[in-house]
């Protein structure tokens, strides 16, 4: 496994073209340059159609490069010969909850990875037992699927895909299908996931779930438009708004209270760094 | 559909008998075992130890004689049919006569006849049954691609038909719940499901097949990338959580079947 | 036309699967009623009863228990004429666009139309009306094939076919499912569009969202395990932020950043629900 810091993920200028060719081809991605380090969070936004689940295709090798290369570990996604490696390595959990589970039986759809990788009885049995705990289900191991609710689904995926051991999680607009009891639940998940040292990267629309990371980069027409920390990056109102992206909630409502004479040291980014601010200002005043 | 929905798939009833213990390899071949020998029996000697031995085993399975029986239900009027195809129609040569009903005649050999062929449906339904009832959907695909194994040597894809199987299991209480609301979602814009002539009727689900259809079809497209992700590969070099065992109790119940089936043969002959 | 609701329940239950081991309450006495041109808000969190119970108005479901009316008309018992009130009563489910079939969008609105027997200028009239109340001009799209089609367009294609009805009552079961930010903005002008064009439209919109509800209803009723837990005026209800909380909706960012301030005895108003609002009330309590 790859030390913190060390650089796990790399975009050489990555290029992505659908349909080339023809008369509607569509260049997805153009020219990407991106590194993921060991042990990072990153969110991944971007408007519809700026390349997000392309690019997040390409990091475990379900689609290869049109121009450029990307390489996990140091192996280069075109070279078939570490094809199952890379995948081993990089795991995916997609958006529709459904449409990942293959068994009929919670903790046979967990050992499914496990079993493909060809690991002895005892061993799958020991990680589908340690990836169900990770993620909170050990209780519904030998329930059918179908009667799990959105989260709890996705949570099912999350441990198949932890059974794997991987060293990143590919989060492919994971929460986008779920009511907000479930959105809650993965997103727990993802950060007991970084207490296991997995790296994230969480694709998602929603601003105030990229706000949760500790670096945001922003896609747009499939060139890399911003990347930097939160902080950083939510701070860049007028840019973001050219790019037609809508700020995180609590930012937005940071930048009023700023208008209005209300200081802050920092830009808050979630509810309670907010409301921290908001009651610092009031003793201040007193 | 509401039902079909709910139910947990197949009719599989979870009790923790010592039928329900046994390697579901040793259920499929008992079942098909029976059914040869079920044909293979002359008189109603041997099938009245096999309808004991049936008795019995539901008994030991914890499974209600009656839910048995009301599964007969459905085919109860295939029974009769047979029966009386078999009365009427059952003994070419002349026998005795027990009753006309116009140009048609019935004997008591067709009657005897058809009580046989009857009674052996019978005992055929119940018999499969007690291994739906006692074996899970998974064991099944899962004992399924064991016993096949061997003959992949032969060109039979032994996994890719369990995990057709193990999929298909997966997806249809899913594409239920889907059917239903598709038939819902277009009856709220005036659909007709039920009058009508079959030919209407049968145009009348196309606003139901086409988005299931399509809907199907995403879904596998985005199964089959979710599957590869996972690394999957096709069957070479897979390994399985759970393995299947043969146990003595397998032994034993294999060995009770073959007396059986002996004693029923040979009664049967009487 | 009488002066009375034009939806109207008392005491209804529904029971799936009765009488089985698997059965399940999905409501418990539900009394509400409905006016015309009324727009209600159904808010509740999974399991709480919402799909049961508008699909028991759009006459798809036959309650177990209680009383039911549609314009008057009591419909939860045998013989009444179902085809009649789904026509009244439009009903977009969740994820509409899994339910386009046709080869072209024309087609596919003009289903519903079709199924009322009406002649085939009245069904294009109807057709190029719905398809421009929701934004989607007929000359580019009416020869387009449905899922040719951007997902966002689809289900503009799925609500035309409902409108295409002229219901007079137009359910939507969380029009904004699955839609990014920009997607949802777009929903909602519509559906703010539709209000401002067809006033006398009763509009009841199901969802998690309370602030995107806010914008287009006026009244709203929480649901909680198949009960009525709440039935108010939108602001009034969102005073009540913290309770809603507690039975597992959502509340907005910024409401919770009120609800953090007043617990820590900041006197902030709590059913402030967007950016402007919750900032012009902080500014204010912080001034004061």
């Amino acid at each position: 496994m790859a030390a913190p810091g060390d650089v796990l993920i790399e975009l050489r200028d990555v290029s992505y073209v659908y349909r080339k060719g023809t008369p509607e081809e569509v260049r997805a991605l153009d020219h990407v340059q991106l590194a993921i380090r060991a042990g990072e969070f990153v969110a991944l936004v971007g408007a519809n159609g700026s390349g997000k689940s392309t690019l997040a295709r390409l990091l475990n090798a379900l689609l290869l490069p049109t121009e450029g290369e990307v390489r996990v570990a140091g192996m280069d996604t075109r070279d078939p010969r570490h094809l199952w490696e890379i995948r081993r390595r990089v795991g995916m959990v997609f958006q529709n909850p459904d449409n990942q589970i293959v068994a009929t039986v919670v903790e046979e759809d967990v050992a499914f990875g496990p079993e493909n990788l060809g690991l002895p009885p005892e061993e799958i049995a020991r990680r589908v037992e340690w990836a169900l705990k990770v993620v909170g289900m050990e209780e519904y191991r030998y329930r059918e699927p179908h009667f799990l609710s959105g989260g709890q689904k996705q949570r099912v995926a999350i441990a198949g895909v932890l059974a794997m051991r991987p060293e990143v999680l590919v989060l492919d607009e994971a929460t986008t299908m779920l009511d907000p009891q479930g959105r809650r639940e993965v997103l727990e998940t993802v950060q007991r996931l970084r207490e296991e040292r997995i790296t994230i990267l969480l694709i998602t629309h929603d601003m105030d779930e990229a706000a949760l990371a500790e670096r945001v980069v922003v896609l747009s027409r499939g060139r890399v438009a911003l990347d930097g920390p939160p902080v950083e990056v939510f701070g860049r109102a007028e840019r973001l708004r050219d790019l037609s992206l809508d700020l995180p909630e609590i930012v937005s409502l940071a930048h009023c209270l700023r208008r209005h004479g209300v200081r802050f040291p920092s830009l808050p980014l979630t509810p309670e760094a907010l409301s921290r601010e908001i009651l610092r200002v009031r003793e201040g005043v007193r | 559909m509401e039902l079909l929905r709910s139910l947990s798939i197949g009719q599989y009833i979870p009790r923790d008998s010592p039928v329900h213990r046994l390697d579901p390899r040793t259920k499929i071949l008992a079942t098909v075992a029976f059914m040869v020998v079920l044909f293979l029996v002359r008189g109603f000697g041997g099938f009245a130890v096999f309808a004991a031995f049936l008795g019995i085993t539901l008994a030991l399975a914890q499974i209600p004689i009656g839910f048995a029986l009301r599964s007969l239900r459905p085919v109860l009027f295939l029974l009769l049919l047979a029966l009386l195809l078999q009365m009427f129609f059952g003994t070419p040569e002349r026998g005795t006569v027990l009753v006309r009903v116009g140009p048609l005649v019935a004997t008591r050999e067709g009657l005897l006849q058809g009580l046989f062929v009857t009674a052996r449906l019978v005992l055929l339904i119940v018999g499969t049954s007690l291994l739906t009832y006692t074996t899970s959907p998974v064991a099944i695909a899962d004992a399924l691609e064991h016993l096949l194994n061997p003959f992949r040597r032969v060109g039979v894809p032994a996994h890719e038909l369990a995990m057709m199987m193990t999929i298909a299991l997966r997806f249809i209480p899913t594409l239920v719940e889907e059917t239903e609301k598709i038939i819902k979602a277009q009856m709220s814009r005036g659909a007709d499901f039920e009058s009508g002539g079959p030919f209407r009727r049968a145009r009348a689900l196309l606003p139901v097949l086409v988005p299931l259809f399509v809907s199907a079809f995403r879904r596998a497209e985005e199964l089959a990338l979710a599957l590869e992700a996972r690394g999957y590969r096709g069957g070479e070099g897979r390994t399985r959580m759970r393995q299947l065992r043969y146990t003595s109790h397998d032994a034993v119940a294999a060995v009770t079947f073959v007396a059986v089936g002996v004693l029923g043969l040979v009664l049967g002959r009487l | 036309m009488n002066g009375g609701p034009l939806l109207a329940c008392q005491d209804l239950t529904h029971v799936y699967l009765a009488g089985t081991p698997l059965a399940s309450v999905a409501l418990r006495g539900v009394s509400l009623s409905i006016h015309r041109g009324e727009s209600v808000a159904i808010l509740g969190p999974t399991g709480s009863g919402k799909s049961t119970l508008v699909q028991i108005f759009a006459g798809l479901l036959r309650p177990t228990g209680g009383r039911v009316w549609v314009g008057g008309v009591e419909i939860g018992g045998r013989g009444v004429d179902r085809k009649r009130i789904r026509q009244r009563i439009g009903l977009v489910f969740q994820y509409p666009e899994h339910q386009l079939f046709e080869e072209t969008v024309f087609e596919d609105v003009a289903f519903g139309p079709r199924n009322l027997g009406l002649p085939a200028e009245e069904v294009a009239e109807r057709v190029e009306e719905a398809l421009t109340l929701v934004g989607l001009p007929p000359e580019k799209f009416r020869h387009r094939s449905p899922f040719s089609l951007s997902g966002g367009e689809m289900r503009r294609v799925a609500i035309a076919g409902v409108l295409a009805m002229r219901p007079e009552v137009l359910i939507l079961d969380e029009p904004t499912a699955g839609l990014d930010p920009q997607g949802r903005r777009a929903l909602w002008d519509l559906v703010r569009r539709l209000r401002a064009d067809r006033p006398d439209l009763t509009l009841v919109l199901i969802s998690h969202r309370m602030d995107e509800v806010a914008q287009v209803c006026k009244r709203v009723v929480v649901l909680h395990q198949g009960q009525v837990v709440l039935d108010a005026p939108v602001r009034e209800a969102f005073r009540e932020a913290a309770r809603l909380r507690e039975i597992g909706l959502d509340v907005p960012r910024v409401t919770d950043v009120l609800l953090r301030l007043r617990a820590a005895g900041l006197p902030v108003r709590t059913d402030r629900l967007t950016v402007e609002e919750a900032c012009a009330e902080i500014v204010r309590a912080l001034r004061s």
